[in-house]
């Protein structure tokens, strides 16, 4: 796998312990995560409800912090945040070269027109012609040299509102923020580390937020595209009707991922509000393949609650990856 | 539910729906273009004419995003006509004509002013009695009644959890003791006998006399359990009591004491049985309530803190101290409650706040917030008081409004908005965004939609 300069763009070393946060649309989540070798472990953890307002938010923020700080006074304060919904956006370009251009070339050319059409998605998609959008993380998964050179780079976005806001939070709660990060892209990248098999992981993600729901598309290991809706879960519906105009919405979701020949035969639900009750249920009977490419009825499996939010722990890992490969090329 | 979830508010419109037309209004907020597309198929599935409408900005820009892949089709189809232009020039008067009216047309339809009022509201917060009643077939202002339906489940179930507590059982020693008297003595069944190294004691297990230096085998059982009582042979007793004369007695054993035995097993503690009740209660509570909400419509309301819950059947496999690994509880629990219609509070409370709203001034719709407090379960009403917080604005002649507006130019339509008394802020959107000079407001009144805002000073 090649890094681009990117992730090596922050001068100071990644520290071994370091704080993940998730603050998502009604829970905040904060991880204290520590490295430990090829992988991370949660030292502690807080979860809290988001307030009605920034200020609320931010304070019951910085409280959670500094009382996750208490049991652990020598951390560092480096955080980094996981971003996802409507907001963003995360895909693979695949580039190849009409001509002879070398890889840097290649690469910078393909960055420069995901961020356009990233661009012209969000300021679509959201309403809003004069949306800013910046460019989270640019990564190249793999390259292939055949009669011409074959470059598939992963890019994330997400729009400088929404940023503002988690970077406002982040300050007030006296964390450093090293950067945002793309939680769905480190969900595959984990689930692909952890996969028994060695098979490449070809699968779609539910992430059931509290008041969004976003689908992925993974194929051969790699995430291809993300599309999210806004949609807040309650309680106080009735419950039947409720997960069927959602199991709609997300059928409709599928249909707007344009091009696929057939969908991965598995879903994996990921997010608090995937233990709605009956949610796993309606999921599974609901009947996938009668409207999309299927081959067949696709198998749903519910990860673990915080598997979402401790995926970060993988920014942790290829940093020090890229690190690690820097120095034994010196 | 909050004013957050648009999306599923705005598709169950689209259910609930008995017209074949739905007319929905896009929100400026938490909304995107593919949830234009989600609302889209639902009509589509639904068989229902969907029309989206903006309520801002935005929500404009959303629907002219989703609607350019619709208008893309006939122009790809109209530049295959320039080519027949000699062949065919009666067809292209006919098309020119057609052009025409429909530029007309368009000029007449296509226009379209949006107009933001933002106006400063009155705060009303009133309280009222409500009697939802399963005997009222009619909202009653006056009596604060609205019709309901009296609601019942029973749910069944059955949970088990390990048994934590424990207990000792086991057999009691028993043996024989030789006693003498230097008196003659009478000694009851259960007379206690104490051995003098360990101080454990033995009972009689029968009542015997005895004369004066006579010697007398007695049995004897321990009095509790345990092996601590197999004592060896050769151990002195003495009595404690039950006999005339305990001093006077004396004894020893001539063989061992057999049969003492103790164990420590699992039973059934209260605490078990507690908490199986508690949380096999809970679920069942849970499920039930689902079931209310599954068996009500998608209008009904159901209190939450107006569910009465009664325990119909409660077994429990063993009983408390019951030697078992696991206890079973088979519960069987009954809710009931009464739920109304959500259009027939609303009603209710916008004729009983009405009273209460100043000449010149309405209800600002969508702002209502009810809040049943206090709620009293009977058996044919729940009774509550209803927190009611609105909001009252100056009632604006819309019409009038949109007649002075249509087929002004930009300023003078910005000078008349300007003048009205009765707002704090304005914005006037025209569409489409041709340069200043050639935009006016549309001379078609119909095209000019006007939105109403609340802003507090």
């Amino acid at each position: 796998m090649f890094k681009l300069p990117f992730l090596l763009s922050k001068k100071e070393e990644f520290p071994n312990q370091f704080f993940a946060l998730d603050l998502g649309g009604k829970i905040f989540k904060i991880f204290l995560l520590e490295v430990d070798g090829q992988s991370t472990k949660p030292l502690g953890f807080r979860k809290i409800a988001r307030e009605d307002s920034l200020d609320l938010s931010a304070n019951a923020l910085a409280d959670a912090v500094s009382d996750l700080k208490k049991d652990f006074p020598d951390v560092q304060t480096t955080a980094v945040v996981g971003v996802s919904g409507p907001h963003t956006l995360a895909f693979t370009t695949v580039v190849r070269s009409a001509v002879e251009r070398d890889q840097e070339e290649l690469t910078s050319h393909a960055r420069a027109a995901a961020l356009d059409s990233a661009e012209k998605e969000l300021r679509e998609s959201l309403g809003d012609p004069k949306l800013n959008v910046l460019e989270l993380e640019a990564e190249i998964l793999e390259v292939k040299e055949m009669e011409k050179l074959e470059v598939y780079l992963f890019t994330s976005f997400a729009t400088s509102p929404y940023l503002d806001e988690q970077q406002e939070l982040v300050k007030r709660a006296r964390l450093s923020l090293w950067g945002f990060s793309s939680l769905p892209f480190n969900l595959v990248s984990e689930l692909s580390d952890t996969s028994a098999d060695g098979e490449k992981l070809n699968t779609l993600i539910f992430d059931v937020g509290g008041t969004k729901t976003e689908v992925s598309l993974v194929f051969g290991g790699e995430l291809m595209e993300t599309k999210s809706f806004f949609w807040e879960f309650s309680e106080n519906v009735n419950p039947t009707v409720f997960l069927d105009l959602w199991l709609g919405a997300v059928s409709s979701t599928l249909g707007a991922f344009e091009g696929v020949e057939t969908f991965p035969a598995k879903i994996f639900l990921s997010g608090g509000a995937a233990a709605f009750p009956g949610l796993v249920e309606a999921a599974s009977s609901y009947p996938w393949a009668q409207d999309h490419p299927f081959e067949i009825a696709p198998e749903v499996t519910l990860l673990e609650a915080d598997r979402l939010p401790l995926s970060l722990g993988q920014v942790a890992l290829r940093v020090k990856e890229i690190n690690d490969s820097n120095e034994s090329s010196v | 539910m909050t004013a957050m979830n648009h999306l599923f508010d705005l598709l169950e419109k689209i259910l609930g729906s008995e017209s074949p037309s739905v007319e929905l209004e896009i929100p400026e907020e938490n909304f995107n273009l593919l949830a234009v597309r989600i609302l889209r198929e639902k009509a589509k599935q639904e068989h229902k004419n969907l029309t989206l409408k903006p309520t801002g900005p935005r929500g404009k820009r959303l629907l002219a995003n989703a609607g350019e892949e619709v208008l893309a089709t006939p122009a790809k189809v109209s530049l295959g006509g320039v080519g027949r232009f000699i062949k065919v020039p009666l067809i292209l008067l006919g098309l020119l004509l057609a052009l025409g009216g429909g530029a007309y047309a368009l000029l007449y339809w296509l226009p379209q002013a949006t107009v933001t009022l933002t106006l400063s509201p009155i705060p009303l917060v009133k309280e009222i009695a409500v009697v939802a009643s399963t005997e009222a077939t009619s909202i009653e202002v006056a009596a604060g009644t609205v019709p309901a339906t009296l609601r019942t489940v029973e749910q069944t179930g059955e949970k088990s959890t390990p048994a934590t507590g424990t207990a000792t059982v086991g057999e009691k020693a028993k043996g024989t003791v030789t006693f003498n008297s230097t008196v003659a003595n009478n000694c009851a069944q259960g007379t206690k006998v104490k051995e003098d190294s360990s101080g454990l004691t033995f009972l009689t297990d029968s009542s015997f006399s005895i004369s004066a230096s006579e010697t007398k085998d007695i049995s004897v059982t321990a009095e509790k359990i345990g092996s601590d009582y197999n004592l060896a042979s050769g151990r002195h007793f003495a009595i404690t009591s039950g006999c005339d004369n305990n001093i006077a007695m004396e004894g020893d054993n001539s063989a061992a004491f057999t049969g003492g035995s103790s164990q420590q097993v699992t039973v059934v503690a209260a605490t078990d049985q507690n908490k199986l009740l508690e949380d096999l209660e809970k679920e069942l509570i849970e499920a039930a309530k689902e079931k209310i909400l599954s068996g009500a419509g998608v209008d009904e309301v159901i209190v939450d803190t107006a569910i009465k819950n009664e325990v119909i059947e409660k077994i429990y496999s063993h009983d408390v101290g019951e030697q078992a690994e696991n206890v079973t509880l088979t519960l069987k629990i009954k809710l009931t409650t009464i739920t109304y219609k959500g259009s027939d509070i609303q009603e209710l409370v916008a004729q009983a706040m009405a009273e209460l709203v100043p000449p010149g001034f309405i209800l600002f719709p969508g702002e209502t917030i009810i809040d049943p407090l206090d709620p009293q379960l009977s058996e044919k009403t729940l009774s509550f008081q209803a927190k009611i917080t609105a909001q009252v604005i100056p009632d604006l002649d819309q019409e009038a409004i949109r007649n002075d507006l249509s087929g002004r130019n930009l300023e003078s339509a910005e000078q008349y908005l300007a003048s009205l008394s009765d707002i704090t802020a304005y914005k006037l959107e025209i569409w489409p965004n041709l340069p200043e000079p050639l935009r006016r407001v549309p001379a078609n009144k119909d095209r000019i939609k006007i939105i109403l805002e609340t802003k507090e000073d």
